[in-house]
């Protein structure tokens, strides 16, 4: 009996310690596949141009891609810098590689020296501006065109990059104003500008199909973490429950952009 | 022959037409444009003035850093909305790190990454209600400003621009340039 009691103590305290650091409620749901894996490093957006991995502080300006060895987190050292040619606009990590968004495509660079990336391979496309996130053997691409990107296509590239040294395209989705997107399990969820979010069940890459449209807000950049879709927009900040199984996403909370 | 002697009535038809239309007068008119100068604010000023202060509107937001249970929000070029998404029914912000110069965030542990212009700051953010400032990396982003000449040793930073409507009055303008 008393053995039985300190059992279920001791299976409360465990459960309580697991789930002291979130306290989202509902479902976990898929692996989290943004740029921060380990739990003490944050999760940024897709249009991130400061990313850690590791002990190292990865940044990227529009020429150039740095390293900062973080080890002693206090004091920053620089270890690299590499020239990433014109047009850089974001770095998403993932697995041993950066993949950094650039206005003429996507490049590609190896970890094995952490300190200094290595170029392996760019994917090359039309002008336009490109934030990029990746899980497992596809990366996620949208292009945007407009004034600012200089190019006209509005699209999402879906890139084949099992192959590391030879990314191919697998297949384009027309988009209407992409931004930032994010990818958590079968979930694909696309920033639209002015013309809100998407949700896509992303189970078939031949065929996504899109679960939802949420137009009435600005949608520039966002995080799916935990069953909760973190949504920066021209007009708030705006948070959304989303269930990639069960194809589900509904509205929460919104902090309102006051303008000046 | 025959045809020579036709043409030339012509021809001093469409002389005269030419003259008539080159020799307009001259006319005074004013013209307004707007002459922007950069204004450059010293960088050890604009290292001075990094602080955590109250919670604030948001009124042009970049990037997004999420942190167990915390929102960092980048008011571009502005400093850093400090938001407790701990009930994401009912998001609550905190406060406002005020860095001149800031476009980006990354954090590991108790440490917040930011760029301001040239500099990469770092701070604790171990008490989420008392932010601080613990280190600076200066010039780390220097290339970038100095490429863009928004940035020069002698007068620092391009905060930004005077802009200035000026009039002008020019006399005996052709009249043929006026738009």
């Amino acid at each position: 009996m008393k053995i039985k009691s300190l059992l279920i103590y001791l299976v409360f305290l465990l459960s309580c310690d697991s789930s002291s650091d979130f306290s989202f409620g509902g479902n976990v749901s898929g692996d989290v596949q943004m740029s921060g894996e380990s739990s003490g490093t944050g999760i940024g957006g897709s249009m991130a141009r400061f990313t850690i991995k590791g002990d190292y502080l990865y940044t990227v300006d529009s020429y150039d891609l740095k390293t900062f060895d973080i080890k002693d987190k206090v004091n920053p050292m620089i270890t690299s810098e590499v020239n990433l040619g014109w047009g850089i606009e974001t770095i998403f990590p993932y697995g041993e590689n950066l993949f950094i968004g650039a206005q003429s495509g996507m490049h590609i660079y190896g970890l094995e020296n952490e300190e200094e990336p290595k170029y392996i391979s760019s994917y090359e496309h039309v002008t336009s501006c490109d934030p990029v996130v990746v899980q497992d053997n596809y990366a996620y691409v949208t292009l945007r065109g407009g004034s600012e990107c200089m190019g006209f296509n509005n699209q999402l590239d879906i890139v084949d990059i099992s192959n590391l040294n030879n990314p191919r395209l697998f297949k384009t989705y027309e988009m209407i104003n992409p931004h930032g997107l994010g990818v958590d399990g079968n979930c694909l969820f696309i920033s639209e500008g002015e013309y809100g979010i998407k949700m896509y069940d992303k189970t078939d890459l031949d065929d996504l199909r899109l679960i939802k449209h949420f137009d009435d807000i600005g949608s520039l950049d966002v995080i799916p973490f935990q069953g909760v879709l973190m949504v920066i927009g021209s007009d708030g900040f705006h948070q959304y429950n989303y269930d990639c199984e069960n194809a589900e996403m509904s509205y929460i909370s919104t902090i309102p952009i006051e303008r000046m | 022959m025959n045809v020579n002697k036709n043409m030339t009535p012509r021809y001093i038809f469409f002389s005269f037409i030419i003259l008539f239309f080159s020799c307009q007068d001259k006319c005074n008119e004013y013209t307004t444009y707007v002459n922007s100068t950069p204004v450059y604010s010293n960088m050890e000023s604009l290292r001075d003035s990094v602080y955590y202060d109250d919670e604030r509107d948001i009124n042009s937001p970049g990037k997004l850093n999420y942190k167990s249970g915390y929102l960092f929000i980048s008011e571009t070029g502005k400093g850093i909305h400090v938001i407790d998404n701990r009930v994401v029914s009912n998001p609550k912000k905190l406060g406002f790190i005020n860095i001149p110069g800031n476009y980006d965030i990354a954090t590991k542990d108790d440490y917040l990454y930011a760029d301001s212009y040239i500099d990469l700051v770092i701070f604790d953010i171990s008490d989420i209600n008392s932010i601080k400032e613990v280190n600076r990396i200066k010039g780390s982003f220097q290339n970038y400003y100095e490429n863009r000449m928004l940035f020069s040793e002698n007068l620092g930073i391009v905060t930004g621009y005077n802009e200035e409507v000026i009039e002008e009055f020019i006399e005996s303008k052709d009249c043929e340039l006026v738009f």
